[in-house]
């Protein structure tokens, strides 16, 4: 099945078989390998990535539902100036997730930080599950997205003068 | 796992276009969010033809008027907590939130929710506490069937080939305090899941209408409507003695499952039922 869809800014173009999932098809085509196989059942989030702006597990996603659709990694992220306030409220709120689950904590503070602009903790709160690593707090998550976004508004300000 | 050669999908644009397939086509699997059929056996790569519904805007559409909600089959769970309280009822939102993780609930639609309802623990107990309707639409038709009556008495969803759930509609206004929380048992998530869902209309400071249940997968909602009755009709606040009584007859007369029936689960569960009574009281002074 012909798809073609956005990865990390650049349209690209499939032609696998219709049920091969996003997961599979990031890794072996595109090579991109901070998407993690886990459990391949949504429930471990290792294989997390936006999808339209929204966290998805990409093991559950077959390509034919990723037509015309964006799709952003954190390799993806990590080469943008979001990721720089991400990066900034983490080290000011002392915010240091382990190497296995760094990388799902920013693509799930750039989610909430691009649906609100000053997050509280009850919107966050939805944001933490029962696969939420226990190498961190969410209260120190908490911290740390509320510090990158007043980096992000600066940034913003700054940008505007 | 067998992977067909071949697999087609077929991905219409409009609701019509959709049922005119399934009318052709009685044994094409229909695939929504993808969440269940990812997971359950045979698996979507097993089927030679696919209907995704995921191209028809009108199955993801929100209606609003003052006396009920119309949310469509493919909203997805993450839509749905963003929705306003006003729009949809707060107990929903509390059962939305409380199922999977982020990265299901944006792939996740209530459509689906309903149909893996009999196996997962979803919102169909609270839509049936509800009265929720569902309508289904074939090429020639529609009906409209009430949560409660959704899946049949082995477990089957009352759904005939060749139709398909459009959308889902809730009636608003008479609910006004409500309480959904999810509890566990175990580490076997599917097998220890049990819902405790409450709703009740309290005006001018007594109880008009209460329901309180138990939502059990593949048990559908387990209630006990003639100690409902008891209380309807009291002032608030309620006695201590009343939620006392309320919640030992409670937690006795309930249907549960043998692997429920544990003092730890009927604790809780009168814990929660006598709370939730408490703060009638508060919620309608407030």
């Amino acid at each position: 099945m012909k798809t073609d869809f956005l990865l990390n800014g650049t349209h690209r173009f499939t032609d696998k078989h219709p049920s091969t999932t996003l997961l599979d098809l990031i890794r072996e085509e595109f090579n991109l390998h901070s998407v993690h196989p886990g459990c391949r059942k949504g429930h471990c989030g290792t294989c997390t990535v936006l999808l339209d702006d929204h966290l998805v597990a990409s093991c559950l996603v077959p390509i034919f539902h990723l037509k015309g659709r964006k799709v952003e990694t954190v390799e993806y992220l990590m080469e943008s100036a979001e990721f720089r306030d991400i990066e900034l409220g983490f080290l000011k709120a002392g915010f240091h997730p382990c190497k296995f689950c760094a990388g799902i904590k920013v693509l799930t503070a750039e989610t909430i930080l691009r649906e609100w602009e000053h997050p509280k903790e009850a919107d966050m709160a939805l944001f933490v599950t029962k696969n939420w690593c226990a190498c961190t707090s969410p209260g120190s998550f908490f911290s740390a997205v509320i510090a990158s976004s007043e980096f992000r508004e600066r940034r913003a300000h700054a940008h505007r003068r | 796992m067998h992977i067909a050669d071949n697999q087609r999908v077929l991905m219409p644009k409009t609701l019509n276009d959709g049922l005119n397939i399934l009318r052709r086509r009685s044994k094409i699997r229909i695939s929504a969010g993808g969440t269940i059929l990812s997971l359950i056996d045979p698996g979507i790569q097993e089927y030679t033809e696919l209907l995704s519904l995921h191209s028809i805007d009108e199955l993801r559409r929100v209606f609003w008027s003052e006396r009920s909600v119309d949310i469509g089959a493919m909203v997805t769970l993450e839509k749905l907590l963003d929705l306003d309280e006003k729009v949809i009822p707060r107990g929903l939102r509390q059962a939305a939130g409380s199922i999977a993780d982020p990265q299901i609930r944006s792939l996740a639609t209530l459509g689906g929710n309903i149909f893996a309802g009999n196996s997962y623990l979803g919102l169909l107990g609270f839509l049936a506490l509800h009265d929720a309707r569902f309508e289904l639409r074939r090429y020639n038709g529609t009906r409209w069937i009430g949560a409660n009556r959704f899946f049949d008495d082995e477990g089957r969803p009352t759904i005939a080939p060749g139709e398909i759930l459009t959308r889902v509609r809730i009636p608003l206004g008479r609910w006004n305090i409500q309480k959904v929380q999810r509890l566990e048992i175990g580490s076997d998530i599917r097998e220890g899941e049990f819902m405790f869902c409450a709703i009740a209309g309290v005006r001018s400071n007594s109880i008009e209408d209460l329901r309180i249940g138990i939502s059990v997968p593949g048990l559908g909602l387990i209630q006990e409507r003639q100690l409902d009755a008891q209380v309807v009709g009291r002032g608030l606040p309620l006695s201590l003695k009343d939620i006392d009584y309320y919640r030992s007859e409670f937690t006795q007369g309930l249907g549960l499952p043998e692997k429920l029936r544990v003092p730890f689960v009927l604790d809780r569960i009168g814990n929660l039922a006598a709370a939730y009574l408490l703060s009638l009281g508060h919620e309608s002074r407030g």
